[in-house]
């Protein structure tokens, strides 16, 4: 069963763009990360998702439903985000407790076992709360709300290294003991690469990839070597990225179709691509990237 | 009301000024929560001790007390149509001068007017009459009000008095406009206060035997019964 | 996979509710902090009037606790718009719900706060008379209006409605102000700006609305121009609220 489909969905934010005729699914009980640059649409695509948002065209479903202004998107989705707002008149505690009357799987006891864990204060109120804590906070609740459709905007937003690193494991292991579909977006592909299973790769609202990370891993390769021998194999490839090395050298990214001993014959060196650079790459507008900005001014 | 208007308008503005931007907090949680609990028991409580607060009545109706008109009835010479219960009080001195000097202390506009009369009787008679003054219909403050009095100095000197005037003062309990709101037949002028006062007055009558001569100040303004109309 | 969460709505409207009650505490106490400060305007007498003649003069001063309501009606207005705003809304998105159910838990608990502020007000109004009594100089009470039982309650009802009414178009206004955040400037403006445009041409706008319930002395019909006009105000907000987006 498809827990989310989008068909031609699109997004306008006044005159821009936010989503453009995208299409996809997600399966259940899959992690998938949603991966993209700054501004690319993740936080727009989440948002409709969750039913916060509605779409300008195309067609969403969650769980077979619309997702605005369903109850049931809403009690089986939780978003977790660095924007949820929470009352400042009840405590940490009790928020916990009325988390648990909203959501029906709620996990009292990984919550508080976490709670302690990450040295909350009962009494604390959660606006007075530091960023990394919030965050920290916010996960308890999406991972103790135990929602079918779990979804993870940024998350890791302002927490310490280590945190994170507790958090990843903390939601791994709860999804291996409790498997549901969970989204998570980040523009730290390289974090949560161990994590996923397939990888959404979106790009000025449009779909740009949408893998299992391992074909991912695959999808693209390396090439070093001598500009000229590089730039004349080049000429049928599908080039991703391509840098000069030095005066004379170049590094250069084509997809993955072809075999690589011809190319390591010509003495060019062939490596594999993490699913990290390669987004990077991938999203990137134009060929080229930042080092072009400044070979050109150094060319005047 | 139209006093408190710029309060409200001050109230409102700072309210929103303070609250508008973000969730109200003044108190956290569990403080509130005895704030709020401690509230209600002091309401509760004052309406309770509210039920004892000695009250005087509310009106029973709209009805003006109609007592008989003093200054009238004396004017005309009817002073027989007033009810005797009316006579608050009564001065008699006897008389062996032909001259009776009537004085007035007070400005007779400040007081009680006074009459005179001449009658067939042989001693000076002065009569202090007095309509009630009352409250609501049912608040009779009549014996509150001092009354005016009369002295003979000498063998044919009357001199007349008027009390310093006194205030009376009152708080007036007057429920919401909402608890008055559905009132029937209730005049506008009532809804607003809820309160009516029915003024009394009162009139020094002096009546001296057919024989003795008044000599009065023609500007004190005491007026002749009978005489006057002749005249 | 898990299998989904069956809700329905009067269930997550009943959930909702009972969060609002427990965080939304601050509504109430800045209700408590309001009513002392009517009260203490009102120590003083709300008017006062009496006569006389020669030798006396009769003086009543007006206690009543008409400021008092006047206080909750505005305290409830905000509390309308502000229960709109951003920071209350979202505390629902945090959670299950949707636009109708957050709409509806809204209503419910602008119906609680008329509740707890017409009966606060009316029973505040009685304060205001024991605290005179007890630490002013006491002088003889009259009660003004022999109100009888019925009437008691009739008031208490009809506080309870001027205050929910008040509520509700303070929830449109906060409504209209989400949809369109410039409105917030704009219907202030154009409130006054009709008002004195009106006022000059001698029609008394407020006068006119404010007869139409103030006026009013038959409960019943009362209780029917408050609740449909309350009713008319709720629908509306709640039409133009349904396609609000939120976590902007």
């Amino acid at each position: 069963m498809n827990v989310v489909e989008c068909k031609g969905l699109a997004k306008h934010q006044g005159s821009v763009k936010a989503l453009d005729d995208l299409s996809f699914t997600i399966k259940e009980d899959t992690i998938t990360g949603l991966i993209g640059r700054n501004g690319a649409g993740k936080t727009t695509l989440l948002k409709i998702l969750a039913g916060y948002w509605y779409e300008s065209s195309g067609e969403v479903r969650v769980f077979d439903e619309h997702p605005f202004n369903s109850l049931t998107v809403s009690a089986n989705t939780i978003l977790i985000d660095d924007q949820m707002s929470f009352s400042n008149s009840l405590t940490l505690q009790e928020l916990l407790q009325e988390a648990s009357n909203f959501y029906m799987n709620w996990d009292m006891e990984l919550a508080q076992r976490l709670f302690s864990y990450f040295n909350f204060d009962s009494k604390q109120i959660h606006e007075n709360l530091s960023k990394g804590k919030k965050s920290t906070f916010n996960i308890i609740i999406g991972l103790a709300a135990k929602c079918a459709l779990t979804i993870f905007d940024e998350p890791t937003t302002g927490m310490d290294a280590a945190v994170r690193k507790d958090f990843y494991r903390a939601l791994l292991k709860d999804y291996l003991a409790h498997p549901r579909t969970i989204i998570i977006s980040s523009h730290h592909l390289d974090e949560v690469e161990d994590l996923l299973e397939d990888v959404l790769l979106i790009n000025e609202g449009k779909r740009y990839l949408h893998l299992s990370i391992d074909d991912l891993k695959e999808y693209a390769i390396g090439l070093r070597g001598k500009s000229a021998i590089v730039r004349q194999w080049l000429n049928d490839k599908e080039v991703i990225h391509s840098q000069s090395i030095g005066t004379d050298r170049s590094y250069v990214v084509v997809k993955n179709d072809f075999d690589h001993d011809r190319a390591t014959r010509l003495g060019i060196e062939v490596s594999p691509v993490s699913p990290s650079d390669l987004s990077v790459y991938l999203t990137n507008q134009k060929q080229g990237g930042i080092d072009d900005v400044f070979s050109k001014r150094e060319f005047r | 009301m139209i006093a408190i208007l710029p309060i409200v308008i001050i109230v409102l503005i700072l309210l929103f000024s303070i609250f508008l931007n973000y969730r109200v907090k003044i108190l956290s949680g569990q403080k509130a929560q005895w704030l709020l609990f401690g509230y209600f028991i002091i309401l509760v409580v004052s309406f309770g001790i509210y039920l004892f607060i000695p009250k005087g009545a509310p009106p029973s109706s709209e009805e003006q007390y109609k007592g008989p008109d003093l200054y009238l009835n004396a004017m005309e010479g009817n002073v027989s149509n007033i009810d005797s219960k009316y006579v608050e009080r009564t001065w008699e001195f006897p008389m062996e001068e032909p001259e009776l000097n009537v004085e007035l202390d007070y400005i007779i506009s400040d007081g009680p007017p006074v009459f005179v009369e001449e009658a067939d009787i042989d001693s000076l008679e002065v009569i202090l009459y007095k309509t009630p003054t009352i409250i609501n219909g049912g608040i009779d403050i009549t014996d509150r009000i001092p009354n005016a009095s009369v002295q003979l100095t000498g063998s044919n000197k009357l001199q007349l008095y008027n009390p310093n005037p006194i205030e009376i003062e009152y708080s007036g309990y007057v429920p919401e406009f909402t608890l008055t709101q559905f009132k029937q037949g209730v005049s506008n002028s009532l809804r607003i206060t809820g309160t009516f006062i029915s003024f009394g007055d009162q009139i020094l009558y002096i009546r001296v035997p057919q024989h003795i001569e008044v000599n009065t100040d023609s500007l004190e303004g005491i007026q002749f019964v009978g005489k006057e109309n002749e005249d | 996979m898990m299998s989904l969460v069956n809700v329905n709505l009067g269930n997550v409207v009943k959930k909702q509710y009972l969060f609002k009650l427990r965080s939304y505490v601050g509504v109430f106490t800045s209700l408590v902090v309001l009513q002392l400060i009517a009260l203490l305007f009102s120590l003083g007498g709300t008017g006062g009037g009496g006569g006389g003649s020669g030798n006396f003069h009769v003086m009543i001063n007006y206690y009543s606790g008409d400021v008092v309501i006047i206080f909750t009606i505005l305290w409830v207005f905000i509390n309308g718009i502000l229960i709109t705003t951003k920071a209350y809304r979202e505390d629902d998105f945090s959670f299950v719900t949707n636009r109708l159910t957050n709409n509806l838990s809204n209503i419910l608990f602008l119906l609680t706060a008329s509740l707890v502020g017409g009966v606060t007000a009316i029973a505040s109004g009685i304060l205001l008379k024991v605290i005179r009594y007890f630490f002013f100089n006491a002088e003889p009470i009259i009660t003004t209006f022999s109100i009888s039982t019925i009437e008691i309650i009739y008031g208490v009802l009809a506080t309870i409605l001027y205050v929910f009414l008040f509520g509700s178009l303070g929830y449109l206004v906060g409504s209209l102000v989400q949809l369109y955040k410039k409105l917030a400037i704009i219907l202030p403006v154009a409130f006054f700006g009709i008002l004195f445009a009106l006022a000059s041409r001698d029609i008394m706008l407020v006068e006119g609305v404010g007869e139409f319930y103030f006026k009013e002395t038959s409960f019943l019909l009362f209780t029917v121009k408050v609740i449909t006009t309350s009713g008319i105000l709720l629908i509306v907000s709640l039409t133009i609220s349904n396609r609000q987006e939120v976590r902007l």
